[in-house]
């Protein structure tokens, strides 16, 4: 009986606080800011507005993105990474047709992953899109290689190096600036011609570091999680 | 259909979120239930200031066509990744605590939480019980 | 362009923590260093005091805007306060990089929060901080720390989905996210539909966060279950956070007396849940929410002499809330139990300055005169007009004096000289703003000093005050009254949230 009252309950204070919402929608207005995108547009040298916005007008807001991530990555590895080794789960068997498909996958994900990150300014992408399907063609990858082969190629070449000195990195981006006597957080290298690839440096070179950046992160918490399944 | 727009879905979606955030009792439940409800936040960000005419905010525009409005779908790009952090480590705790008890049960844990506190005193309890410090592989 | 190095630094010296493992205690040393420099460069004649630039050098429509106004600077004063303090208190335990560098996240967050003046660099603030906090709550990994914390991050999420919805609201109908752009679009057209509910929804989802009783419902377990310096540093600082964007929503929206019925509920609820309880470290959380009470009331009087009366009394409930939660952390570290009982027992054991410090904070807390609780109560008491407001002034600080009676068996006594006080010198570092709150004051703010001088009819009444407490403990003692710790779990959090956001439209609506 309990049960029944708090599930009406809770259905019906849901559905109030949701009405409220609806019941005073706002409507949209159509025109955006016309002029001041056209001007954004020029002034970073992106043809893609939305790139325009986050590494550029706002990316102040983007550099605390970046922290969350690298937090999350923090939290994840050391809560999971300090059990005792007995702890280490044994690999799920793998059906032959996802490791077959996996194998040819994952090159094209990859590829894809660099492409969104590169051209990201000038289409749909970006660096936290284009880390993203990276990672996922790396999960691709661990399906058909194995999860050790790769922790062992990735972690000699330095990977774990690579988590701090990333955000690092684009820190210094941001702070890049003060050098060309511009004020800090925003776009200093010189802005090409628009449409090229490298028609807006600033931009090209924060979505490489971000979609490393979210690359590893993804890799270490898709491995932490790989080892540390846990069990019930 | 005017009035059934990406707003409105997503605030039935908001609703559906919280109600079973409340009443299903299996945590990882509850934590699916959790992004249900940012993932509407990110829909109701991104239909604002949309119309289905619109065309993407990608210079040069094609002239008559008005184009979307580009801060919304800037800061969706920030919500996600802050929704891919709180999953993240919501899930590593709920590992932590189901290898703990055993069972996925919101009751459950939290019961046993209380009286183990209150029994035991607060210093003796840790989450794996063998052995927190077992290597130093990470800073 | 100095304004975004407050957290910048920050930042750089947490990665560098982690990069240069050995190098993690002298960050801490260097961040504190480069924040008395930026404050210096602040308030030195050659760049004005309140500045105010565009982060990026960007117009105001699409760019983020950073600002130094009084609030901000008080805040970055606590924080630094609060920094020494702790670094001192955790300077002979071994401390890991990962340990230090969500500390100078935590730090670095702080500052940019009270900087800002955008709404959704507000929101990824926030969202940081709860990450960062989360993870250190539950830093030394037992149960009930990981339970309190994983509470804690479910209810802060779903609250920050219901901020990020007041967002889109209002950029929706503003055309611009800066504060000055809502301020002006309220301005303009008070009686328009859309501001009841974006007013609503941001309220409730920075509420979450804020320290409101009926919205964060995960404060008593997460703030008494973690280790005492990163108490001290969440009941000290990072709840302020939520205060400071709920005072900066106060500047655009007409929230007044939603604030008022807030901070009333919220200080007498949590007062009566401080009177019940046995546990210190509980009862401490516990009282965090009926200061918090306080300055909610003191911001919904809304004028002049008020709001300088909240700033103050934050920067002085700042300094001896960490007090108690380091010295009770010492404490209970010696003792092996939290229990008020059990530490009144062994008292003997617990070391003289330890002692003596959570002795100040008492009387500070309690606002008895000479110290800065009373200092920094009284321009509140002076400036709340209106019977109702009085009357809940003098219920929380009856309130507080009766809880706080509990702990007087812990004062008498033999006071032997136990060894081992690892710590006291942060102590005394919390102990000079709390006894020295008004020179010190009239000395950094000089002409703007935002203190009254000494008055003696609201001094008596403190103390009237304490003593009401003290026989309201006396005649409590006798009843036994345990109101219902069962609200303080997941379930009932997700209701009050959901419920307190449909009351707040309400009140908004037909207010």
């Amino acid at each position: 009986m309990k049960r029944i009252v708090r599930t009406a309950l809770a259905i019906a204070l849901s559905l109030a606080a949701c009405g409220i919402v609806i019941f005073n929608l706002p409507i949209s207005e159509g025109a955006t800011h016309q002029n001041d995108m056209t001007r954004l547009a020029t002034e970073t040298g992106a043809p893609n507005l939305v790139s325009a916005i986050y590494l550029g007008a706002r990316l102040y807001d983007t550099l605390f993105e970046v922290l969350v991530f690298t937090v999350a990555v923090i939290g994840v590895r050391f809560y999971l990474l300090r059990r005792p080794s007995t702890a280490r789960a044994t690999p799920i068997p793998e059906s032959h047709v996802l490791q077959a498909s996996a194998q040819i996958l994952y090159p094209l994900t990859l590829i894809l992953g660099l492409y969104l990150a590169l051209f990201g300014h000038l289409s749909p992408g970006g660096g936290f899109s284009g880390g993203v399907v990276a990672a996922s063609g790396l999960l691709l990858c661990v399906m058909s290689i194995g999860a050790e082969t790769i922790y062992r190629r990735l972690s000699g070449a330095g990977i774990e190096r690579l988590e701090w000195a990333l955000p690092m990195v684009i820190v210094a981006v941001c702070v890049l600036p003060v050098v060309f006597t511009r004020p800090i957080l925003s776009n200093s290298l010189p802005v090409g011609q628009a449409g090229h690839v490298f028609g807006s440096p600033s931009i090209l070179l924060l979505n490489i570091l971000i979609g490393l950046k979210v690359l590893i992160g993804s890799w270490m918490v898709l491995y932490a999680f790989i080892l540390y399944r846990g069990e019930i | 259909m005017g009035w059934l727009g990406g707003t409105t879905v997503a605030m039935i979606l908001f609703a559906i979120g919280t109600t079973a955030l409340i009443v299903r009792r299996d945590l990882v439940i509850k934590l699916l239930a959790l992004g249900l409800v940012n993932s509407s936040g990110i829909l109701f960000l991104i239909s604002i200031r949309f119309q289905p005419k619109m065309e993407a905010p990608i210079l040069p525009a094609k002239v008559g066509i008005p184009i979307a409005d580009p801060l919304p779908q800037a800061l969706v790009l920030s919500a996600i990744v802050i929704n891919f952090a709180i999953l993240a480590l919501s899930l590593v705790f709920v590992m932590l605590l189901v290898e703990r008890y055993h069972s996925t049960d919101c009751a459950r844990i939290e019961h046993a939480v209380e009286t183990e506190k209150a029994t035991l005193g607060s210093q003796n309890l840790a989450a794996d019980p063998s052995g927190a410090d077992a290597q130093e592989a990470i800073p | 362009m100095i304004l975004p190095l407050f957290p910048l630094s920050h930042i750089l010296l947490g990665l560098a923590a982690i990069a240069w493992k050995a190098s993690a205690r002298a960050t801490l040393i260097v961040g504190l260093i480069v924040d008395m420099a930026l404050v210096a460069i602040a308030f030195s004649p050659a760049a004005p005091w309140l500045s105010s630039t565009v982060a990026g050098g960007w117009t105001d429509a699409i760019g983020i805007r950073l600002a130094l106004d009084s609030l901000a600077l008080d805040l970055i004063l606590l924080t630094i306060l609060l920094e020494l303090a702790v670094i001192i208190y955790l300077w002979r335990q071994h401390l890991r990089p990962s340990f230090v560098i969500l500390l100078q996240f935590l730090v670095g967050a702080v500052m940019a929060l009270v900087l800002t003046q955008d709404l959704f660099n507000i929101y990824v603030i926030l969202e940081l901080l709860t990450l960062v906090s989360f993870l250190l709550v539950a830093y030394d990994r037992r149960t009930f720390q990981i339970w309190a914390s994983l509470k804690y991050l479910i209810l802060a999420s779903v609250g920050m989905s219901i901020f990020l919805l007041g967002v889109a609201v209002a950029y929706t109908n503003v055309g611009s996210l800066g504060l000055a752009a809502l301020q002006r679009a309220v301005a303009e057209n008070p009686q328009a539909s859309w501001i009841p509910l974006a007013a609503a929804l941001l309220v409730s989802g920075v509420s979450v966060k804020a320290g409101i009783l009926t919205f964060s419902l995960w404060l008593p377990d997460a703030h008494s279950a973690a280790p005492a310096a990163i108490s001290a540093f969440l009941s000290g600082l990072v709840i302020k956070m939520g205060v400071v964007v709920l005072i900066r929503l106060a500047g655009v929206f007409p929230l007044a007396l939603v604030l008022q019925i807030l901070g009333a509920i919220t200080g007498i609820g949590g007062a009566i849940y401080a009177m019940a309880s046995k546990d210190l470290k509980r009862m401490l959380a516990f009282h965090t929410l009926s200061q918090i009470g306080y300055l909610l009331i003191g911001m919904g009087v809304a004028n002049e002499a008020a709001a300088k009366g909240v700033l103050a009394y934050a920067l002085a409930h700042g300094s001896f809330k960490a007090l108690l939660f380091l010295a009770a952390g010492a404490a209970c570290d010696v003792i092996g139990s939290t229990e008020i009982t059990e530490l009144a027992r062994a008292r003997h054991r617990i070391p003289l300055r330890t002692r003596a410090a959570l002795l100040l904070g008492t009387l500070a807390i309690v606002g008895l005169p000479p110290f800065d609780g009373y200092i920094a109560k009284a321009p509140l008491l002076n400036a709340a007009h209106g019977w109702a407001n009085q009357i809940i002034l003098l219920l929380l600080g009856i309130g507080t004096a009766a809880s706080f009676a509990k702990l007087l068996p812990l004062f008498k006594g033999p006071y032997r000289r136990v060894g081992n006080d690892p710590a006291w010198e942060s102590y005394i570092v919390l102990a000079l703003p709390i006894v020295l709150f008004l020179p010190i004051e009239r000395a950094l703010f000089g002409p703007a000093s935002v203190l009254p001088a000494m008055d003696w009819v609201i001094a008596a009444e403190s103390v009237a005050v304490v003593a009401t407490g003290w026989l309201v403990h006396q005649i409590c003692r006798r009843l036994s009254f345990r109101p219902s710790e069962s609200l303080f779990r997941l379930e009932p959090g997700m209701f009050a949230i959901l419920l307190g956001f449909v009351a707040i439209y309400l009140l908004l609506r037909l207010g």
